[in-house]
């Protein structure tokens, strides 16, 4: 039996959730963790902390800004990005299949189809509260509340109304200041100044890794796998306002050999890609392409101010690319293509996300005009079974042609 | 008078019939939709797409007044402003009351833009008296419903009456009592403006007493009051008040609601109408079925989707279930 399919068998018989659960596997496991990458180790400390419950458990939606979580003191647990584990790990199946037997229907999106299955198969750790904003998906909004009822715990939504106006941005202001005292009650823990300078200077340097980054897939040719950025997008939502935020993005800067080979296409990411194991990045690699940047991992916000947190976070929730209407999207689609020296644009359309792929015409027609070729591959970032390999192998090929 | 073609009853039509705009609610039409196809994918909420079949298709001068209920709808804005731009509001809509100022200001933003349309401003008493109409509207609506909760009106008749209510191009007639021995069932969905499922309750001879459905039982539950002051208060206020539909915030709210009503009705069954991807009724579906059968309240689900006509095995489940009481 191989290491994955022994962990599979884990996962599926229950077992791997007790070890999950036991502290013994946390001291075994950190006599290996000096050598491992920043990543393995920020992963494991999340791990430790949610599953012993050393710290209050937050269970939180990919976009809610996590400084907050880390100054009170919680650590974020993000189930749309575990979702994204579980699939990278070829385990999505079973899970999926438990929430749709339990009446959540295979037209929901999977990242959060699967964070339900792992909910009612008790692979979670207990939260304390559950908190998520209504931006970028209503999905979001309901599968939390789902979640957070079925853990009996207090569930706290942020609305993200429009544009971003001076009325969008103070009501923003005001939920997350009522959010925090609420939270500040219910931890017995108040924020002081010292923890904001802390989260949000945190989330600072990690923004600064960002743009060095940025810079570089600029570079012709590219030398940042696109395959990477649009593995580590949970990784930058969830690291935010933590120590490991810049040392994880500054880790990753760093092992980006800046003498890249050279590259036969230039292409600019839409949405997230598949996590589970499929053919598309190394196909796209022999056929010398390179994704010379995505929407998600290129979500940058302004620098936080931590005299004004709520502000600075309202900020920074209202610098993503999906609100407002879908022309907001498309100009900062042209601009980063621009920037890029991007050939052509790929939208994987995620098949149970209404807010992007709902778009994916509209955008196909409004870069059309740009002078910018889109390719819409229908797929699911998540669940394996929606995979059509050969088609979409045939759908590249044809793009690819065009260009 | 322009139509203002509307999509969800959290949107005050008081406004428009202020500024003398026709509010019609844009209802679903079963059929293929080859227009609205160039524009939204085919996994996007078959109510959105038919609206949007329907809107290329007119011929006349409307307004879209649209309230941002769910992606589908954004997404449908965005299509309708590519096509009709200039004349597509979308209306924020906050999912508590706790948010109703913010909701009061948004008013107040639909009112300029319906000015701006009009090219005039509203003159005092304009909106109390729009106002007043919806509200006799809304209490002839309320004497159905006492009926219909009493089993006394057909499926159909209830249809047409709430087709006319949400047209304000119709008027209300007088609705015939109809007294009938059959199943009574209460319908929890979205929209439902197929009348072919209408004639099938017919049929099955059902007595419709009560019903969860966006356009339904519970606009007659909208009271609005009126204010010397703002007049856009009382109507952001009655319009958060009313009983929450699945993409608000106060669910707890609406499950206790919704089970209280089943309950004292003392259906045979209920029958549950979710839209094909509309991903909020689709959230509330294993709480729902978890809360029936806890109960042991007879239900089926009977998935609605505007690009295919009602299925036979419509009517065959419906009567299977109504065999398990």
């Amino acid at each position: 039996m191989n290491l994955g399919n022994f962990v599979q068998a884990k996962l599926q018989d229950g077992s791997a959730i007790r070890l999950l659960r036991s502290p013994w596997i946390y001291r075994f496991l950190s006599l290996f963790l000096r050598s491992q990458s920043p990543s393995v180790r920020f992963s494991f400390h999340l791990a430790r902390d949610a599953y012993l419950k050393r710290k209050p458990v937050a269970f939180t939606s990919l976009f809610f800004p996590t400084e907050l979580v880390y100054a009170l003191g919680m650590v974020p647990f993000p189930l749309e990005v575990i979702a994204a584990l579980i699939s990278s790990m070829g385990m999505a199946v079973p899970f999926l299949k438990k929430a749709e037997e339990e009446w959540y229907s295979q037209d929901l999106c999977s990242f959060h189809r699967l964070g339900m299955g792992l909910a009612l198969q008790d692979y979670l750790p207990q939260p304390d509260v559950v908190l998520s904003l209504t931006s970028l998906c209503d999905g979001s909004h309901r599968f939390f509340y789902n979640v957070s009822r079925l853990f009996k715990v207090p569930h706290f939504l942020i609305e993200v109304p429009g544009n971003g106006g001076k009325k969008d941005q103070e009501y923003v202001v005001r939920q997350l200041k009522r959010t925090r005292m609420e939270l500040e009650a219910l931890l017995e823990r108040k924020i002081k100044k010292s923890d904001w300078e802390d989260s949000l200077g945190y989330s600072n340097s990690l923004r600064e890794e960002l743009l060095k980054i940025y810079e570089l897939q600029a570079h012709v040719p590219c030398p940042v796998s696109g395959e990477a950025a649009l593995g580590n997008v949970g990784l930058i939502f969830t690291c935010a306002g933590s120590r490991w935020g810049p040392e994880l993005i500054s880790a990753w800067r760093k092992s980006i050999r800046e003498n890249a080979s050279s590259e036969n296409y230039r292409l600019f990411w839409l949405h997230l890609r598949p996590y589970y194991p499929a053919p598309i990045f190394a196909f796209l690699k022999e056929r010398g392409v390179s994704i010379v940047g995505d929407e998600l991992s290129n979500y940058i916000w302004p620098r936080l101010d931590p005299k004004n947190p709520e502000l600075s976070l309202s900020s920074k929730i209202y610098a993503n690319f999906g609100l407002g209407p879908i022309k907001n999207r498309i100009d900062n689609i042209v601009r980063l293509v621009r920037e890029r020296k991007a050939q052509g644009v790929v939208n994987f359309s995620h098949r149970g996300c209404r807010q992007s792929t709902g778009g994916a015409f509209l955008l196909k027609e409004a870069l059309k005009e740009k002078g910018i070729p889109c390719l819409i591959l229908d797929g699911d970032c998540v669940d394996p079974r929606e995979l059509n390999w050969e088609q979409m192998r045939t759908r590249i090929e044809g793009f690819l042609e065009i260009l | 008078m322009s139509k203002a073609l509307w999509n969800c009853s959290y949107l005050p039509l008081e406004l428009p019939l202020a500024f003398e705009f026709m509010p019609v609610r844009m209802t679903g039409k079963t059929g293929t939709t080859p227009r609205a196809d160039r524009f939204l994918p085919v996994n996007l909420c078959s109510y959105a797409r038919s609206f949007l079949e329907e809107s290329l298709l007119m011929k006349d001068e409307s307004v879209f007044l649209l309230a941002d209920c769910c992606d589908s709808v954004r997404r449908l804005a965005d299509a309708l402003e590519h096509e009709f731009p200039g004349k597509v509001f979308l209306l924020f809509l906050p999912r508590s009351q706790d948010n109703w100022e913010f909701f009061r200001e948004e008013l107040r933003r639909l009112q300029g833009f319906l000015s701006q349309l009009k090219g005039t401003s509203l003159k005092d008493g304009q909106i109390l008296e729009a106002t007043e109409i919806v509200a006799q509207r809304r209490e002839r609506f309320r004497e159905w419903e006492a009926l219909k909760r009493e089993g006394l009106i057909r499926p159909l008749d209830y249809f047409h009456a709430l087709q006319a209510l949400n047209d304000f191009s119709q008027d209300l007639e007088p609705v015939k009592v109809s007294p009938s021995g059959g199943a009574k069932v209460f319908l929890l969905g979205t929209n439902l403006d197929d009348e072919e499922v209408w004639e099938i309750f017919e049929e099955l001879e059902l007595r419709i007493v009560g019903d969860d459905l966006c356009y339904g039982e519970k606009q007659g539950e909208i009271s609005c009051g009126f204010s010397r002051g703002d007049p856009l208060e009382p109507l952001a206020l009655s319009y958060l008040s009313r009983p929450p539909c699945p993409r608000m915030r106060n669910l707890e709210e609406r499950f206790s609601d919704l089970l209280q009503k089943i309950e004292e009705r003392k259906v045979d069954g209920v029958l549950l109408f979710p839209t094909k991807y509309c991903d909020s009724f689709f959230y509330d579906l294993p709480l729902l079925h978890d809360m029936l059968r806890e109960r042991g309240i007879p239900f089926v689900v009977l998935e609605q989707d505007y690009s295919q006509r009602p299925a036979e095995q419509l009517r065959t489940r419906i009567e299977a279930m109504l065999e398990k009481k």
